[in-house]
């Protein structure tokens, strides 16, 4: 604490560093710390008409959390959600990475500018009406279909929407920015020379890449994998436009015990089931890639 | 949701509402009490009415039929589902809306959930509005506890949409068993929850359900045990299924970009893909279709009563039921709206409810939060299986 203040205090005086520490806590009281409280809060109650809160059965309980247990569709499709994160993040790790190489060490320089701008105009566009433009593409009366019918790959237009293939083709395209950014960052500070030295002592691309590129990417590629991996749990349109029942993701049974069951202290404690598990897995990518947070930050 | 224009006028209207509550009870009988009370009718009529509806039901044109006749400015708020509806209003405690458009057999979720007013039955005029509706919307959940929460606006029904070329259906002949034919494989649509009823009132047809449709709203284990009934046939069935749609828009992508030849859903649906001329028709089945009737309420909180009422009213004249009906495709219940309908719907409507079907109707009972939450645990193993 001592170590952060006071090169704060020396920068910036008392009066502004006060200031700026009373602003970021009210910021995480207020925007993040109660809300959550009263998630949880919520999570923790049993659902009641007005008349009856205040009353008897307004107690604390875990019944909430134990119904995800007991619900063997609802555990099913939790558990489908990690695994179909996990297959977003990899799949969008798989396509981000030899672009963010591209660009960060290969890609003449002159060229970068028109090339980070082609990958970041689709994003001028909202989140939804990206996903839109996917839905209109697969759909069955799609210009998709109509193409492969047209040039005879099939003779009569195929279900493209509904499944996970849609799902996944989706969040990878939406998502792929939040890979691409943070491992083009950490790419380009490596400096050239120890891949040409590299080269020069006879590693081959692989090993290059295994023992050099990546090792130094590591903080920018847990950075893009904990983001897309919580941007693709934490989905909604996605999955809801093209996505069916046999693809449904677990924010939309959330979505559902809100606004088609009522009951918003069941769906409080899914949400914080959710929550735990996109934390859980945070730390486990950090184990994995052995980064700090202090990496992360910087 | 949009938050409401915050005028200086409504600010001061709003001041004298509240110095009108205080000085109430002291100042009743007062002359001077006259003085805030004309001002605030004054404002009101000028003021504005936020309206929360069903989205595809009301037009531009019905918001500046109402500001020419009223002089009130009204704002539109859309939802896609009755649960939507109560949702949002149940985050705000009732508040953020002026007047709601609910289904009749849903409004006691909200009476329950403290959510609505009652009606001051002297400030609407019944004159411009069918009887019958009036009348039959009390038993349905339009009447809790001896008090009226409900003034009816449209009824309409969820049957069978087909495109007439490709599965082409006839009255009489046609029922909910049509849609589960091996020949539709693939490409019907319906709604989770809706279906299983249509599933239900086919297999009662046949003698196949446990308890009669209508008592599993009453009671919770017959519920459970024609739930059971009917699931079983739905899981086998639902390889049948396109696509599931959940509100309007949905629905009509399923038959315009989705490939779906047939399918359960609202008159409003078919309505809106006929005029676009494609070949899409809606009939009654056979079982009978299932009906709704819907209207409008006001919320707890509102902050615009008087301009409510005048909604209200207002949608009781002919010439406004008629542009609603037009519209949107479904029946308004004001009174003399028919004469007044585009050739299109009298069309439709003579298609859609030929012979007996308006004597078969199908009227939805009375939903209670138990029942909504059952329904929603089958939708969801329907949607599972």
């Amino acid at each position: 604490m001592r170590a952060v203040l006071e090169p704060a205090l020396r920068r910036y005086g008392a009066p502004l560093t006060v200031t700026l520490l009373v602003m970021s806590a009210a910021w995480v009281l207020l925007m993040i710390a109660l809300p959550q409280l009263l998630m949880v809060d919520y999570s923790l109650r049993p659902m009641l008409p007005p008349s009856k809160l205040g009353g008897p059965e307004d107690v604390h309980t875990l019944r909430n959390y134990g119904t995800l247990w007991s619900n063997a569709i609802h555990l099913g499709i939790f558990l489908k959600t990690v695994w179909g994160s996990a297959l977003v993040t990899a799949v969008t790790l798989a396509l981000s990475y030899p672009m963010a190489f591209y660009l960060a060490q290969v890609a003449p320089k002159r060229k970068l500018p028109t090339l980070v701008l082609m990958l970041v105009v689709p994003f001028w566009i909202n989140e939804i009406l990206r996903t839109f433009a996917w839905y209109i593409i697969l759909a069955y009366n799609g210009p998709l279909n109509a193409l492969l019918v047209g040039l005879g790959v099939w003779a009569e237009p195929v279900r493209l929407l509904g499944g996970d293939g849609g799902v996944i083709a989706g969040m990878v395209y939406v998502y792929v920015l939040f890979m691409v950014l943070p491992i083009y960052n950490a790419i380009e500070t490596l400096d050239r020379h120890q891949i040409e030295a590299a080269h020069d002592l006879g590693a081959g691309w692989i090993a290059i890449h295994r023992r050099i590129v990546v090792p130094h990417a590591k903080p920018g590629i847990a950075v893009g994998c904990i983001m897309t991996f919580m941007l693709a749990a934490g989905s909604y349109a996605v999955p809801a436009l093209l996505g069916g029942p046999q693809s449904r993701w677990f924010t939309e049974i959330i979505y559902n015990w809100f606004f088609e069951g009522g009951n918003w202290n069941q769906g409080a404690a899914y949400a914080f089931i959710l929550l735990v598990l996109c934390v859980g897995f945070i730390l486990l990518m950090m184990r994995l890639f052995r980064v700090g947070l202090t990496d992360i930050a910087r | 949701m949009s938050t409401p224009d915050r005028t200086p006028i409504q600010h001061i209207a709003k001041a004298f509402t509240r110095r009108l509550l205080l000085k109430g009870a002291a100042a009743a009988g007062s002359v001077a009490a006259v003085g805030p009370w004309m001002l605030r009718e004054g404002h009101a009529a000028s003021g504005s009415v936020r309206v929360f509806s069903w989205a595809g039901y009301i037009s531009p044109d019905m918001l500046a039929d109402f500001t020419a006749k009223t002089g009130v400015k009204a704002t539109l708020t859309e939802y896609g589902t009755n649960d939507e509806l109560l949702n949002q209003l149940k985050a705000t405690g009732g508040a953020g809306f002026d007047v709601i458009h609910p289904t009749v057999d849903r409004v006691p979720n909200y009476v329950e959930a403290e959510l609505v007013q009652p009606l001051d039955e002297s400030k609407v005029k019944w004159d411009g509005c069918i009887a019958s509706a009036v009348g039959g919307s009390a038993g349905m959940g339009g009447v809790v506890g001896g008090k009226r929460y409900f003034a009816p606006a449209d009824w309409g029904t969820e049957a069978l949409a087909y495109d007439q070329t490709k599965a082409p259906l006839k009255y009489g002949e046609a029922g909910y068993g049509d849609l589960w034919k091996p020949e539709y494989a693939g490409k019907v649509t319906v709604r989770g929850h809706s279906g299983l009823i249509g599933i239900a009132l086919w297999l009662e047809s046949q003698g196949k359900l446990p308890h009669p449709v209508r008592d599993q709203f009453k009671d919770e284990a017959k519920a459970r045990a024609n739930f059971d009934a009917i699931l079983k046939v739905a899981a086998a069935s639902k390889r049948s299924v396109g696509q599931f749609w959940t509100n309007e828009n949905e629905a009509q992508g399923a038959f315009r970009t989705n490939g779906c030849v047939i399918g359960q859903t609202w008159d409003s649906t078919a309505v809106a893909l006929r005029k676009e001329n494609l070949p899409v028709r809606f009939v009654a089945p056979k079982e009978g279709a299932l009906a709704w009737m819907e209207g409008f309420a006001i919320p707890k909180k509102a902050e615009n009563v008087e301009n409510a009422y005048a909604w209200i009213n207002w949608f009781y004249t002919p010439q406004a039921g008629a542009l609603y009906t037009n519209h949107s495709g479904i029946s308004s219940t004001s009174k003399g709206a028919e004469a007044h309908l585009s050739d299109l719907n009298k069309q439709f409507f003579a298609d859609a409810y030929p012979g007996d079907a308006l004597t078969k109707l199908w009227w939805w009972p009375i939903q209670e939060a138990w029942y909504v939450s059952i329904r929603n645990e089958y939708q969801d193993r329907f949607l599972a299986a």
